[in-house]
């Protein structure tokens, strides 16, 4: 069962085409990479499936439900999550915050109750807090709830942004380069993650450039090249796939 | 803690200066002050907070201050219902101008809030049979209870209790699922967008809300100054507005009514001899040293000293 289907979506920037007639289905519960090299139309891909890029033609499903040209926002709440290649966090809000933010769409209360500071407008903040908190202790900044993401290390930017992903209790979640710039030890929070994630049924799929990463994780992987599939498989076919090796080393 | 002090003590400046002020002319003053800070943290709330510009405020202003003269001269109605009806329409006109906003950025939005205030200022003069045009409306009552006029000090208490008000509902609403996603998308609208929150809506909200405070604003002058002329609703006062938010902090809960009253009374301070014709000139300059070297406005440091004096210390379990 898939839980996103594409059908021949194309997505054109003027003249270059990034995105070329794809249908691609994603296996529910599971682990998908993406791979590619550079400009192959990867987080394109992300990008429009999300809503971030309008679609230049094709359809979009999720869950059998068509959200072609959807905006971003109903998007993320039917279950969709992404994280970004260049990490976008909200730079003037606490870590804390940065997660309570995703979780909008869990509060009840309107504008009276909370003018009014009424106790189930309370309860509902203090239960989105303890949430928050857990999301937090799930990556591993717990301690740096109430810090600013400022000048955090670029591998506790990148779990925040995971954690704020994660408040919207997604079903299909989309990780754009997550390894990317990691150290050794951040990359085993990441990997280990990826584990989490797999165990609590959240399907993902994966763009990443690290291959040992892929390798471990990824139940199956596409291969992107000039916006087109050229392969799908497992790893262990995909690496011996003569036209992957083409495109990742050039002729001969 | 730092908060009921800070209610507290706001509570008994309003309460106590009418008791203390008897010059009539400075209470006048301060009743302009309040006025401009009410609307002042209307933009504090557009700009500081959600991320959008209006260089259009005086624009929603006139719009308050024209209909409740309006209902109360020409319709008969009491002083709270033309002052409610000011604020619904204000409202009413913030929506319809957060529209551009779902597309526009910076300069192109400002833009659109320039035309506003303009359209709203030629309507102003040439509607004549509501407005009165050029000539002026006439006649707007002043503010009375029980049959007795009020008296300027306590036209002051009316008016500092309504802005205590409006910072407490903006201090609420900042301090709720609302204020961060507002927050949140004054830095990046599409990550919000990512996080299930319609930034259209909250556009929507924000323009409506500092709409109606400025629409309360106006409302609060007509019946204040019982005359109306184009004057005081042009694009001067709109960048006037906008100075004040600005030189009080506008990321700042106290910014717009540091900066409301800071730049209302500030003219009149330099209004002394053979400065007259300077004085203007002068507003400006300290104004632009302020943007310059306090880009954060007057607000904070306001606050870290009030800190330093009753040493209370920083809450960070709420925001940073």
């Amino acid at each position: 069962m898939d839980i996103l289907r594409t059908e021949n979506m194309t997505k054109r920037f003027g003249g270059v085409v990034a995105n070329n007639d794809l249908s691609i289905g994603i296996p529910e519960g599971e682990i998908t990479a993406l791979i590619g090299p550079n400009g192959s139309g990867k987080t394109t891909f992300i990008n429009v499936v999300t809503g971030v890029h309008p679609i230049t033609s094709g359809k979009v499903y999720f869950k059998d439900q068509d959200i072609t040209g959807m905006e971003i926002n109903r998007i993320s709440r039917l279950g969709i999550a992404r994280t970004f290649q260049k990490i976008r966090l909200f730079e003037n809000l606490s870590v804390i915050e940065n997660v309570l933010v995703a979780r909008k769409s869990f509060y009840k209360s309107g504008p009276l109750s909370v003018v009014l500071g009424t106790p189930s407008f309370r309860k509902e903040e203090k239960e989105n807090r303890e949430k928050a908190m857990e999301l937090l202790e799930l990556v591993g900044l717990e301690d740096n709830a109430y810090d600013s993401p400022k000048g955090m290390a670029y591998g506790l930017r990148r779990c925040l942004e995971i954690a704020r992903a994660l408040a919207l209790e997604p079903q299909l979640i989309f990780l754009d380069e997550p390894a990317a710039g990691m150290t050794r030890d951040e990359f085993k929070v990441i990997m280990n993650l990826m584990m989490i994630l797999k165990e609590k049924g959240i399907t993902t799929l994966l763009v990443e450039h690290t291959m040992d990463f892929i390798k471990a994780v990824a139940d199956w992987v596409y291969v992107l090249n000039f916006g087109q599939i050229i392969a799908k498989g497992t790893f262990d076919v995909i690496e011996k796939d003569p036209l992957v090796l083409k495109a990742y080393l050039g002729e001969d | 803690m730092k908060k009921t002090i800070f209610v507290i003590g706001a509570i008994l400046l309003i309460i106590l200066f009418p008791l203390f002020v008897k010059n009539s002319y400075h209470l006048y003053l301060m009743n302009r002050a309040l006025i401009h800070a009410i609307l002042a943290t209307g933009l504090v709330f557009l700009t500081g907070f959600a991320g959008q510009i209006s260089l259009g405020q005086a624009g929603f202003y006139a719009i308050g201050a024209y209909s409740s003269a309006y209902f109360t001269v020409k319709l008969g109605m009491p002083i709270v219902v033309g002052v409610i009806a000011g604020i619904v329409i204000s409202v009413i006109a913030g929506f319809l101008l957060s529209i551009p906003s779902f597309k526009l950025k910076a300069f192109f939005l400002s833009l659109v809030t320039i035309a506003f205030g303009q359209i709203v200022w030629m309507l102003v003069i040439n509607l004549t049979p509501i407005t009165g045009g050029p000539y002026g409306f006439f006649g707007i009552p002043f503010y009375s209870f029980g049959g007795e006029m009020l008296s300027f000090g306590q036209v002051f208490w009316l008016f500092g209790g309504l802005l205590l008000l409006s910072v407490f509902i903006m201090f609420r609403i900042k301090h709720s699922h609302f204020g961060r996603a507002m927050l949140a998308m004054n830095d990046d609208d599409v990550a919000t967008e990512t996080c299930g929150i319609s930034t259209k809506k909250l556009k929507i909200a924000a323009f409506g809300f500092s709409a109606g405070l400025a629409g309360l604003a106006g409302a609060l002058y007509a019946h204040l100054a019982g005359f109306l002329s184009p004057e005081p609703f042009t694009f001067f006062e709109s960048s006037n507005f906008v100075a004040m938010a600005v030189v009080g902090g506008l990321r700042h809960m106290s910014g717009g009514v540091v900066g409301g009253i800071g730049l209302t009374l500030l003219p009149e301070f330099l209004r002394f001899g053979g400065w007259e014709n300077y004085y203007l000139m002068v507003t400006s300059l300290i104004v632009i040293v302020i943007v310059i070297f306090m880009p954060m406005g007057l607000g904070p440091i306001l606050e870290s000293l009030f800190r330093k004096v009753f040493r209370v210390k920083r809450n960070n379990t709420k925001t940073l």
